[in-house]
């Protein structure tokens, strides 16, 4: 294993070595402040704001009870990726210029109706389950796996 | 760089993938952090511990939720090129029918800087080759024209068909000396960009100049007063605004 690790090494050196030169030397200083600006926001964005609020979202959750945890789990999961395209789509709404025919819709309303939707998804669900837990007793019993 | 850091990467992770590999998941656990000195394979063990208790969400559920998740973006955005679609599009970024005269633009005339220079009263088509000729727009409007359905693709990611009326190039060309087998490259009046193309082969029998689109006279960011267009071409090789054409 030794050789393959040290083999892989050095050629990642290498290509590593050849991109930063690259970088550097066919790149004007401006571009470089720009990528150097992005690169930073982007451990800012994840370290300082997303992470935190997984975090805490996850702590939180614990104190859901488990029957009604995981339909709280999926709601949040979708809306949380709806969100994450939606939000640039917000930022540049109605920038363009209109022969473009781009960006021209209320993604603000639209990402409403979409959170929306999922939420009352997800309660029907578990309002679902609910009910059928409470079935008379006699009944068989309800698989819950396909959940 | 990238491909670099993941090389460097894999080759300082390679004893902890061979020991993921190699562990049984009923025995270990990788995920779990317990000190690598005591297992000499690898730098995480977490030798032999329960599966994990999940009063809520298993795997399988997360993989729903994740796919759900992902069907709804899909579903709301793959509108902008399934015009079926487009009305449930509500993350979708085009909306082809609401550009003018029902196709979307990508340089417009301002944008272009061709504004004057299209409008302009004195504005003609020069047509070079081994009998050159110059046109107006009347002069050309009078020759026979046709009408074909043509798609334009744009290469930044959309396309959108249309109903286009003009005058066949090869009419031009042969009027100029050439046939079929020229070569074309045509000329737009916009000063800098993507203001010219050349076409060849086929491509030359099949393209219009049109002058009119979905029964309209074609407007101003759509290459008034006469564009290119031919299928299987990218939306920016269908030169507009045009002012000259060589056939050669």
């Amino acid at each position: 294993m030794r050789k393959y690790r040290i083999a892989l090494g050095v050629a990642g050196g290498l290509l590593l070595t050849f991109g930063v030169f690259r970088l550097v030397t066919e790149l004007d200083a401006g571009d470089l402040l720009v990528l150097l600006g992005w690169l930073i926001a982007a451990v800012a964005l994840h370290d300082g704001l997303i992470a935190p609020i997984t975090v805490g979202t996850g702590i939180a959750l614990a104190a859901v009870p488990p029957r009604g945890r995981r339909y709280l789990q999926s709601a949040l999961l979708v809306g949380a990726l709806i969100t994450v395209i939606a939000i640039p789509l917000i930022a540049r709404q109605d920038t363009q210029p209109e022969s473009k025919a781009i960006l021209l819709r209320d993604y603000t309303a639209n990402l409403a109706l979409l959170l929306g939707m999922t939420a009352a998804l997800a309660l029907a669900l578990y309002a679902l389950r609910v009910l059928r837990e409470q079935e008379p007793a006699g009944a068989p019993p309800v698989e819950d796996e396909a959940d | 760089m990238l491909i670099g850091s993941v090389l460097l990467h894999i080759a300082l992770k390679l004893p902890d993938i061979k020991y993921g590999l190699q562990a049984r998941l009923g025995d270990a656990d990788v995920l779990t952090e317990v000190p690598w000195n005591e297992n000499p394979l690898a730098h995480s063990n977490a030798g032999t511990v329960p599966p994990p208790v999940m009063p809520a969400m298993d795997r399988r559920g997360l993989f729903v939720a994740v796919g759900s998740g992902i069907g709804v973006i899909v579903l709301t955005t793959v509108g902008q090129t399934v015009t079926p679609l487009a009305r449930i599009g509500l993350l979708a970024t085009r909306e082809a029918s609401k550009g003018p005269q029902g196709v979307p633009v990508n340089k417009t005339a301002i944008s272009a800087q061709v504004l004057t220079l299209a409008t302009a009263e004195d504005w003609r088509l020069e047509v070079t080759g081994t009998t050159p000729f110059t046109l107006t727009l009347d002069e050309l409007e009078s020759m026979r024209s046709v009408s074909e359905h043509f798609p334009l693709s744009c290469v930044e990611g959309w396309s959108v068909g249309a109903e286009w009326r003009g005058i066949p190039l090869i009419d031009l060309v042969r009027r100029a000396g050439g046939d079929a087998s020229s070569r074309v490259e045509v000329f737009s009046l916009q000063p800098n960009g993507y203001n010219h193309s050349m076409l060849v082969g086929p491509q030359v029998g099949a393209a219009l100049l049109a002058t009119h689109l979905n029964d309209e006279r074609i407007n101003l960011d759509h290459g008034y007063p006469v564009r290119l267009i031919a299928p299987n071409r990218p939306g920016v090789l269908n030169t507009k605004w045009l002012s000259r054409i060589e056939v050669t």
